[in-house]
């Protein structure tokens, strides 16, 4: 059976033979569909290490479309009475986080995640009891009401199939479809906790299609030289084939790996576990509000995972926050790479690298690169998708009026007149 | 794609920068105005405009002789300058009369940590204090030309304008480097294998659509380290320990593609096939003895070459390849006690200094772990003698970041 993301054992039994068919079908599928000989289903014959695919987590779009970090810091953490929109809009990276405040409006805690939701959905399916339980536990609290979760489906009620479960469950833990809203459950808009991904693009599913459709040996000359090298991943992304969105920080990344090691001929294969996992966390970057002793790596309380026999960590859950016994809370610590104080999840997301692990296998017989004709890269800060983050932060900050005219704004003050100045239209 | 980097950085198409470097830190005086340090930075800036044509101010008096030639010019050795800022320009401690009134401190533009452990970076530590040449400073100018007497001039010139004139500037310290032109290292290995092409460059190095920092648009920034290198500890390693650590043959700068390992559990480094067989960089050279593909073996991808670029198939714009456009230069100096320290003054320029940062601490993949590479724990290698951050803007009137003295 295909372990479980983190190697965890939240499925049990029939719940771990649907997962195991899930992750068969998922590659099976995008391979077919791409028609890749290079990206494959992970096999005996790769027993090296896997190699780390990684990233910032941070939606660096946002930062590049708004052309300013400090705008898109505050777009990634805004919510609103429905949840946490900044979330739905711009945490595209396979991660996903939100913010605690305390009454003054500081940061006391930021929980960050990379749980896919196709294993949520599978435990909704057959681990409710487990499930809820886990939910309650992410919220602080004793108990979470299943109708807060599973919408009106009661999960553990007689005779309630798990087609009934993950029904309930979709309506309330993952986004309205065809929105860019929260989920409409406070579990997962952020209002309670945030259990697991919710957005679409960062599915588990969508990272497998987006590795299948870069195993291909694509090729660019080099010059005049008569030699090739690998298409990068924004070259391919814009050249050839491709499920997956240059500019961001993960698309590119991983497009550019996969071809990478097609073009030396080699087969490819998520590492089982599959699952997006935090690789790293520099920890050592935020000070005390001393400003001079560093905040102590048990801060940055790691879950949701363990280590493979390969002895790489799978965390998928991260949940930052200062003891409480200490005078301070998170938003009093500062960055010491850029002197801020945290006043956004963001500045505690940077911090993260998220990414895959993959395993390099033997040869593809019959592989050579295949020279592609070059179309010119995406102008990340002017591509068309930006409109979408311009839009929703002059939803959060309304640009003020445009000034008055000059000729308006010179013209003096009129006395009070018996005189109409204009008529009603 | 416009073009308004200061010179000083060699990444159009054909240019080659100059045998010699130096880096002159300045502080501005106590107590100046920004409107003084302004009028002073441009009186520097303009005499050295007029270096840079071979003219020295003293050699053309104000007030010639009646039979004095003029123009009196030297040669000026291709000498190029650099102006840029570092974070204590803007810090209101070193400045309690604000220089910088009206114009943010780019955020990434922090001076670099000297307490604590593990600094300034996660396993690239200062030398030991006594070894320590580190200061922060308002202000550093790069000069960079073909002969010794070019640069050092420069710093001359500077030094008296700024007695002659009681400019409210001090010289802090100065740093000397040297080009190599057998394109190795003073551990012997090649370094600055990999290139980009100049359009690669360029989109590496330039600052564009940050609204955040408006002055420094069409700049950059510097990120200079004086590494030191422990030569005895190096060559105290194996050959073939060291060539694992870069990831290179050491002799012909071929990249080590697999590891073999033999019966008795030797583990040996096979070179790329095709590799040249000469002491020198074939040019052109192979495209994979340029860039390697990530290797499948783990050993391999521990080495430094792989460690400081991970995402080798990302494109060079793309915030995870990390690329960063070196432009180093070698240095060797001998301690009032007699040691030599011997190492390496690198300097890149990149449109977002957090790129270096990351380089040196991230883990477990890139540098992070390790002091130059391997599997920790590894030799210590380097250790950091002097270093900072600093924001290079664009070229300008009177002098390249003229604007933030408003």
């Amino acid at each position: 059976l295909a372990k479980q993301p983190g190697n965890l054992t939240d499925l049990t039994g029939a719940g771990a033979q649907e997962w195991d068919e899930k992750i068969q079908s998922m590659h099976q599928d995008a391979i077919a569909d791409a028609q890749t000989k290079h990206f494959v289903v992970q096999n005996a014959s790769m027993t090296q290490t896997p190699a780390t695919v990684d990233w910032d987590g941070v939606p660096v779009r946002a930062q590049t479309c708004l052309k300013s970090r400090s705008k898109a810091m505050r777009l990634s953490d805004w919510t609103t009475g429905i949840g946490d929109r900044g979330r739905a809009v711009c945490h595209e990276e396979y991660m996903e986080w939100r913010t605690v405040h305390d009454a003054s409006g500081k940061i006391t805690r930021v929980e960050i995640t990379t749980e896919v939701q196709e294993y949520w959905i599978a435990m909704a399916r057959h681990s409710p009891t487990k499930l809820l339980s886990l939910v309650a536990r992410f919220a602080g609290e004793q108990s979470a009401p299943f109708q807060q979760v599973y919408g009106n489906v009661n999960p553990n009620g007689a005779g309630v199939t798990p087609a009934a479960r993950e029904q309930g469950f979709r309506s309330m833990m993952l986004p309205p479809p065809n929105t860019r809203n929260p989920p409409r459950s406070p579990y997962n808009n952020g209002q309670k906790a945030i259990c697991f991904l919710y957005q679409n693009v960062n599915a588990l599913e969508a990272a497998v299609v987006l590795a299948a459709f870069a195993g291909f040996p694509h090729a660019a000359a080099v010059g005049n030289t008569g030699q090739l090298r690998p298409l990068t991943g924004a070259e391919a992304i814009a050249s050839t084939n491709q499920n997956a969105l240059d500019c961001r920080n993960s698309d590119p990344t991983i497009v550019g790996a996969i071809i990478g090691q097609a073009f030396n001929g080699r087969q490819v294969a998520l590492d089982d576990p599959a699952g997006i996992y935090i690789t790293n966390v520099d920890a050592a970057r935020l000070l005390r509000p001393d400003n001079q002793t560093e905040a102590p790596e048990e801060w940055f309380n790691l879950q949701r995972g363990s280590a493979s026999a390969d002895g790489k960590q799978r965390f998928q859950r991260l949940v930052f926050e200062v003891p409480a016994d200490l005078p301070f809370v998170v938003g009093d610590l500062v960055d010491s790479q850029t002197s801020e104080t945290i006043d956004f999840g963001w500045q505690v997301a940077q911090l993260i690298k998220v990414g895959l692990y993959v395993r390099i296998g033997g040869n593809v017989p019959g592989s050579i690169p295949t020279p592609v004709a070059l179309q010119p890269v995406a102008n990340c800060a002017e591509q068309p998708g930006c409109s979408l983050f311009r839009q929703a932060f002059n939803i959060m900050e309304p640009p003020p009026p445009p000034p008055l005219a000059e000729s308006e704004s010179e013209r003096p003050t009129r006395r009070a007149s018996r005189i109409p100045e204009a008529s009603i239209e | 794609m416009s073009d308004n980097l200061q010179e000083g950085i060699y990444f159009r198409h054909g240019e080659r920068p100059g045998n010699c470097w130096r880096l002159l830190m300045l502080n501005v005086a106590d107590n100046t105005t920004p409107k003084g340090a302004r009028a002073a930075i441009d009186k520097v800036w303009a005499m050295l405009t007029r270096l840079r044509q071979g003219i020295v101010d003293d050699l053309n008096p104000a007030q010639p002789r009646p039979d004095d030639p003029s123009p009196v010019t030297v040669p000026s050795g291709n000498l190029t300058c650099l102006i840029g800022y570092g974070a204590r320009l803007f810090s209101s401690s070193a400045h309690p009369l604000p220089l910088i009134r009206n114009v943010p401190r780019p955020r990434f533009l922090t001076a670099f940590r000297t307490v604590g452990t593990n600094t300034p970076f996660r396993s690239l530590n200062w030398a030991q204090p006594e070894d320590r040449q580190h200061q922060d400073t308002d202000i550093v100018i790069q000069f960079i030309a073909d002969t010794e007497l070019a640069v050092n001039r420069a710093i001359v010139e500077v030094s008296k304008l700024i007695a002659e004139q009681g400019l409210p500037l001090r010289i802090v310290t100065f740093f000397a480097g040297f080009n190599r032109d057998d394109r190795r290292s003073w551990i012997d290995f090649h370094d600055g294998v990999n290139t980009m092409t100049p359009d690669q460059r360029q989109v590496v190095i330039e600052l564009l659509n940050d609204t955040d920092a408006p002055w420094l648009l069409g700049g950059t920034f510097l990120a200079f380290l004086r590494c030191e290198a422990d030569l005895s500890a190096w060559r105290g390693l194996p050959r073939e320990q060291q060539e694992f650590m870069v990831g290179r043959d050491k002799l012909t700068g071929c990249p080590l593609v697999s590891v073999t390992t033999l019966a008795d559990g030797t583990q040996i480094g096979e070179k790329m096939a095709g590799c040249p067989m000469t002491g020198t960089i074939p040019s052109p050279p192979p495209q994979g003895y340029i860039d390697p593909v990530t290797p499948a073996d783990p050993l391999l991808r521990a080495s430094h070459i792989h460690r400081a670029n991970v995402n080798r198939t990302a494109d060079p714009r793309e915030p995870s390849a990390n690329r960063v456009y070196r432009q180093g230069y070698e240095f060797l100096e001998c301690r009032a006690d007699g040691r030599l320290a011997l190492g390496l003054n690198f300097v890149s320029f990149q449109f977002d200094p957090k790129r270096v940062t990351d380089i040196l601490n991230r883990a477990p993949e890139w540098l992070g772990p390790v002091n130059f590479g391997g599997n920790p724990p590894s030799a210590r290698v380097l250790s950091l003698l002097a270093g900072g951050y600093y924001a290079v803007p664009p070229k300008g009137e009177p002098f390249p970041g003229a604007g933030l003295f408003d």
